[in-house]
């Protein structure tokens, strides 16, 4: 017989994963590092993401406090999961960064920003 | 003094008085006034209100604050210095001396003193190795004879060690290194002296010159943001900008700092400016991309066409590549180049337009 790890003791350490994998993200944008490594991390933060939005509950709320992360990468990151669950955080996150000026990241919410308002992507 | 005393006094000052009398008050003038009097009753134009008493406040507490940061940036401009100096007297301490290699002894004349290998036999033979002399000489119509090149593999000059007698000099022995590609002029010999074939050892490969994006890409970065926080056109930036330029070797990122606060401009002149000739801090983009897709699908007078080339700040080129080459959940979880592989031209310049102006370079 398998046992299921309660839900509750899961989260904690994605989440822990998640903000480890953001951290590491901005440091490959920020000093041009490898664009393998970079693939790798972003395959596994979607796997992190994903295996939130599978709980009971979709757990990706878990990733809210991170809307206010010191880190702009954490930030952008989490707000692309919070958009289905909490829109106008996420959003308001997003320009923040944008807005900012804060090379590399808020290039890629003002690329966000404009896909979400063309309807291109549709959060889900 | 009542009230309208006052306003007559007022009025008479102005009218005599030139509008920047203040100029010649001279800065000890509470000197000559009863003591306990107030100067700028006298003189108003000296009061400053407490409105521009506070701005002049921050406007020191600003200027403080970015005297601190450039003194930051020049003591790491300072340890940046001292590394490269390190690393050059390294690299040339490495190259050029080695205090274990033997040395010719004195008393050998004027060789005395010159580096050896420390042997004390050998011949020393000049090797001319010239692999590629013999297609040069069948293309010029071949042999001997033939005026211009001819196949000179080696040429042995014998033994002279007793006509130079003891002079250490063969001690020395020549490097059996050989030159590839070397074309010797004039006639050769009629008759050719035997051909020895050397061993030879690939002269090293000097490392390939660093690219900017391997090179202190966080310096660069930071600096920017530096200058973008304090104002391209401040002074602090000013300041920041005099002290890159006294170190040479930073020159290429000193560019890559300047531009890369560029205001956004154009499609126009962004097209224009990529017609000039290459400027240090930008590089030419391709709008639709050049990748070897989108040459087959649109050809190669396209894809260089000036209506797609553009020239941009090289840090912001930087970070466009890389975002065209990051997977991107806004794209369906592929990098846009992915997105946008096979699509049409007029739809992949459309989504190159957009992101260039999401990376604040366009208009």
């Amino acid at each position: 017989m398998t046992m299921t790890q309660p839900d509750e003791a899961r989260i904690s350490p994605l989440v822990a994963r998640f903000v480890e994998v953001c951290l590491e993200q901005y440091q490959i944008l920020y000093s041009f590092g490898s664009t393998s490594r970079y693939n790798r991390l972003y395959k596994e933060m979607e796997r992190a993401t994903t295996e939130l939005q599978q709980m009971p509950g979709d757990q990706r709320r878990a990733l809210l406090p991170l809307l206010s992360h010191s880190n702009p990468q954490v930030r952008l990151q989490a707000s692309h999961s919070l958009l289905v669950l909490f829109p106008v955080a996420a959003r308001q996150c997003l320009e923040e960064i944008r807005d900012s000026g804060t090379a590399p990241v808020y290039a890629y919410a003002a690329s966000a920003l404009r896909r979400l308002d063309e309807g291109s992507y549709v959060p889900s | 003094m009542n009230t309208r005393e006052n306003a007559w006094l007022r009025h008479q000052q102005q009218r005599w008085l030139r509008p920047d009398a203040y100029r010649w008050i001279r800065p000890d003038a509470a000197r000559f006034f009863k003591p306990g009097a107030d100067v700028t009753e006298a003189y108003p134009a000296l009061a400053t209100s407490p409105n521009q008493r506070l701005r002049e406040r921050r406007i020191a507490e600003a200027i403080a604050h970015d005297q601190s940061i450039i003194a930051e940036l020049r003591a790491e401009l300072v340890s940046v210095k001292a590394a490269i100096a390190w690393r050059k007297a390294a690299r040339e301490r490495e190259e050029k001396y080695s205090p274990s290699q033997p040395r010719v002894p004195a008393g050998n004349g004027r060789d005395s003193g010159r580096w050896t290998d420390g042997s004390s036999s050998g011949r020393p033979r000049v090797i001319i190795d010239t692999t590629n002399l013999d297609a040069n000489a069948e293309g010029d119509g071949g042999g001997v004879g033939s005026g211009i090149s001819a196949s000179i593999s080696a040429f042995d000059i014998g033994d002279v060690s007793s006509e130079v007698g003891s002079l250490g000099l063969f001690d020395i022995k020549p490097r059996e290194n050989s030159v590839q590609g070397v074309q010797l002029a004039g006639d050769p010999p009629d008759k050719l002296p035997p051909i020895v074939i050397a061993p030879e050892q690939p002269p090293e490969i000097p490392p390939p010159k660093r690219g900017i994006a391997e090179r202190s890409i966080d310096f660069i970065r930071r600096a920017a943001e530096y200058v973008r926080i304090v104002g391209p056109l401040s002074h602090a930036a000013g300041a920041l900008f005099e002290a890159l330029e006294q170190a040479e070797e930073l020159r290429g990122e000193t560019a890559a700092i300047k531009s890369a606060n560029d205001p956004p401009l154009t499609l126009k002149e962004l097209q224009a400016r990529a017609r000039l000739p290459s400027e240090p801090g930008y590089q030419t983009h391709h709008i639709v991309g050049q990748f070897r897709q989108n040459r087959l699908q649109f050809g190669d007078g396209l894809i260089y066409s000036r209506e797609n080339e553009v020239r941009i700040p090289v840090v912001k080129h930087m970070d466009i590549s890389r975002f065209y080459s990051t997977p991107n959940k806004y794209y369906n979880g592929l990098s846009p180049r992915d997105y946008l592989r096979g699509k049409s031209w007029d739809e992949q310049m459309r989504e190159g337009l957009k992101i260039l102006r999401d990376n604040g370079v366009l208009l």
